[in-house]
């Protein structure tokens, strides 16, 4: 995002341009962290200690300032010459992710299939319809204030553009508070777990799929309330988005519907069907 | 709207057009919450006879209408270059395969 607002500097030489190696640093801890997890677990533990040396490495050079100097190339030549090349490594991200969650959609839609058991909504389900349908409320209104903020700074109205992007904040943040109360009242008084328990084996595979959908998406709301805190800290900084310079809100705003898009899918899924 | 301004070539809008554009967020938002409230009481309409297969149809149209809302509007594929809507549309028609292969495979 520095590069976002550096982009727009007078006078900084193409020539100057100097990439940052930390988004890089922090694709190979995914990798690394995530190929522990499925061969050899003790890796997964140097995966989250590079994760924890690429963030910090780029939030130190965050606040030093660095500047990152022009985008030598703002479009891809060929079909995509129309498209910033910024939201086209988002949106490739978001297909990156439409794969991740339609594996573990389909692959929980696929136990379902073929459980013997599986508890009705309304009836015996131990999950709370009315209070997901709260949080359902909170991200969809999330969305709507995500693109207020840009259309605020799109027009130069800095009080709507900071207004609407502290609104999106909360309300990201409150959907992860009530979804954390939920967890802890399924686990400790429901006894729903994610293996199977003695107090209710019934709910093993049930409980299995349904920690794995919400958990994978609300571990994607917290990142992005981590990202709309960033872009908040920085919407408080003088002239550093600009209704010429503001496509890092755009940006963390895609991010921000698609985590929306797969909420849409995932509370009939889980909760309704 | 897109009549309002000059469209690229490919199908989309240029970057000072796209944001000059009236777009429809409130409308999309009240809509969005509309179609919530009804999903939320479909679990309820077994008591009136509607069968589960009706219900799960139901629910699967809503949220594509609803996800086809906010793609299209919030995160502003309607006003992008035809070559964008493609980017996301091609891997979600592979995923329904996938998804329809590991749900009815015995």
């Amino acid at each position: 995002m520095a590069d976002e607002h550096a982009s727009s500097l007078d006078g900084h030489a193409g020539a100057e341009h100097h990439g940052s190696v930390w988004p890089f640093v922090i694709a190979l801890a995914g990798g690394v962290g995530f190929a522990g997890v499925i061969t050899y677990f003790p890796l997964a533990f140097v995966g989250l200690g590079l994760l924890a040396f690429g963030v910090g490495g780029w939030l130190w050079q965050d606040a030093r300032g660095v500047r990152f100097g022009d985008v030598t190339h703002s479009t891809e030549p060929g079909m995509f010459r129309d498209v910033s090349i910024r939201k086209l490594g988002m949106w490739l991200f978001i297909v990156s992710e439409i794969f991740f969650f339609s594996a573990i959609i389909g692959n929980s839609l696929a136990l379902r299939a073929r459980a013997e058991y599986w508890p009705s909504p309304g009836v015996d389900s131990p999950l709370n319809i009315p209070l997901t349908a709260v949080n359902t409320f909170m991200l969809i209104a999330s969305s709507f204030t995500m693109v207020q903020a840009l259309k605020g700074i799109e027009r130069g109205n800095l009080r709507n553009f900071r207004l609407a992007l502290l609104a999106t904040l909360i309300l990201g943040a409150t959907f992860v508070s009530i979804q954390v109360y939920e967890y802890n009242k399924l686990f400790f008084f429901e006894h729903l777990t994610p293996w199977k328990n003695s107090v209710a084996p019934q709910l093993a595979t049930f409980g299995t799929t349904f920690y794995m959908q919400t958990g994978f998406h609300g571990a994607h709301v917290t990142g992005g309330v981590i990202g709309l805190a960033y872009l908040n800290y920085k919407a408080w900084k003088k002239d550093w988005f600009t209704p010429k310079n503001h496509e890092a809100v755009e940006l963390v705003g895609l991010y921000w519907h698609f985590v929306d898009i797969v909420w849409i899918f995932l509370f009939p899924i889980v909760y309704l069907i | 709207m897109e009549s309002q301004t000059e469209l690229k070539e490919g199908g989309g809008l240029a970057k000072a057009a796209i944001e000059t554009v009236k777009k429809p967020y409130f409308a999309v938002f009240v809509m969005l919450g509309v179609v919530t409230l009804f999903e939320i009481n479909v679990p309820g309409l077994g008591a009136y006879g509607i069968p589960k297969i009706v219900q799960i149809t139901m629910l699967i149209a809503t949220s594509v209408a609803k996800a086809t809302l906010v793609a299209l509007y919030y995160m502003h594929l309607k006003y992008e270059p035809l070559v964008l809507r493609y980017v996301p549309l091609v891997p979600l028609g592979l995923v329904a395969i996938l998804i329809l292969a590991l749900v009815v495979r015995k």
